[in-house]
């Protein structure tokens, strides 16, 4: 039963970074890129590690692989930011087909 | 003082609960109870709480530990996995569909929220939910610039209802 639940989410995992590698090389341009690699870096890593811990069971394995999602979870999105922010100030345009660009408009 | 406000008094004992919760953590990463382990382990750690407990424990012990905030940071995490399931699903569903149904742009997202640590708490989980991807913060008047894959809003209280709200309702309960 705990392995069935364990394959599940490492299937899930697997999964979400095939899909999410697709979107990087299908979206139009580096934010929407940034939005792929989410999904790859939350539904890929975390999820294929919470998998690994449940099929470890209760060891102190389990306790790293969890402190290390939980690192992945911290970082991600602050070098997901920065990457974003980076691009933006130094003028990568949005995809022509973007609706609106309030920080453009209206720079604080 | 390395960190921290000294205005705010700190609380007697924070330095060395900061150092026992270093030292715990220290075990439990090693898994052993080695008597060399533990005393590198407490070396180790005396010296990051001295250096760090400031950072951990400025504003004092008592609203550190407040149950109901605790409460609302437990809440949090069911929605937070909802809110991650359903992103995730609508941008895998972009990603597949062929002809690419996106709508990006980038929104101004207003916050009631104004600790900072709210404030990066919110930022972060706005980037961390795919179709969402927080890029400028605005102090002035306390909002997100957020990349937004679909674009269903642009004025700020829709904006802020649609991708804030979901997080704020917890964050404002558990930060103040």
């Amino acid at each position: 039963m705990i392995e069935i639940i364990a394959y599940i989410l490492l299937g899930i995992g697997a999964f979400c970074a095939i899909v999410g590698s697709i979107g990087i090389v299908r979206f139009p341009d580096v934010y929407n890129r940034i939005h792929a690699n989410t999904v790859v870096v939350v539904g890929g890593a975390i999820v294929m590690l919470l998998g690994a811990s449940v099929l470890e069971g209760l060891s102190s394995y389990t306790l790293k692989i969890l402190i290390i999602a939980f690192f992945i979870f911290l970082t991600n999105p602050v070098s997901a930011h920065a990457i974003a922010r980076a691009a933006h100030k130094s003028g990568v345009k949005l995809w022509r087909r973007s609706v609106v660009d309030k920080l453009e408009e209206e720079k604080p | 003082m390395l960190w921290g406000n000294e205005a705010i008094p700190m609380a007697k004992g924070s330095l060395f609960v900061a150092f026992i919760c270093l030292w715990l953590a220290w075990i439990a990463l090693t898994g052993s109870l080695n008597p060399q382990e533990l005393g590198v382990g407490a070396i180790v750690a005396a010296f990051v709480a001295v250096i760090s407990y400031k950072l951990l424990f400025h504003g004092g012990m008592r609203e550190k530990f407040e149950p109901k905030r605790w409460g609302y940071a437990l809440a949090y995490v069911p929605a937070y996995i909802w809110a991650e399931l359903k992103a995730h699903a609508s941008v895998i569903y972009r990603i597949l569909h062929p002809r690419m149904p996106i709508k990006p742009g980038i929104v101004r997202v207003p916050t009631k929220l104004r600790s900072d640590f709210g404030i990066t708490g919110l930022a972060n989980a706005i980037t961390m939910t795919p179709g969402t991807l927080s890029v400028e913060v605005n102090e002035e008047e306390p909002s997100l610039y957020v990349h937004w894959i679909n674009v269903e809003a642009v004025e700020p209280e829709q904006t802020s209802r649609q991708i804030a709200w979901p997080f704020e309702r917890f964050l404002r309960r558990i930060f103040r």
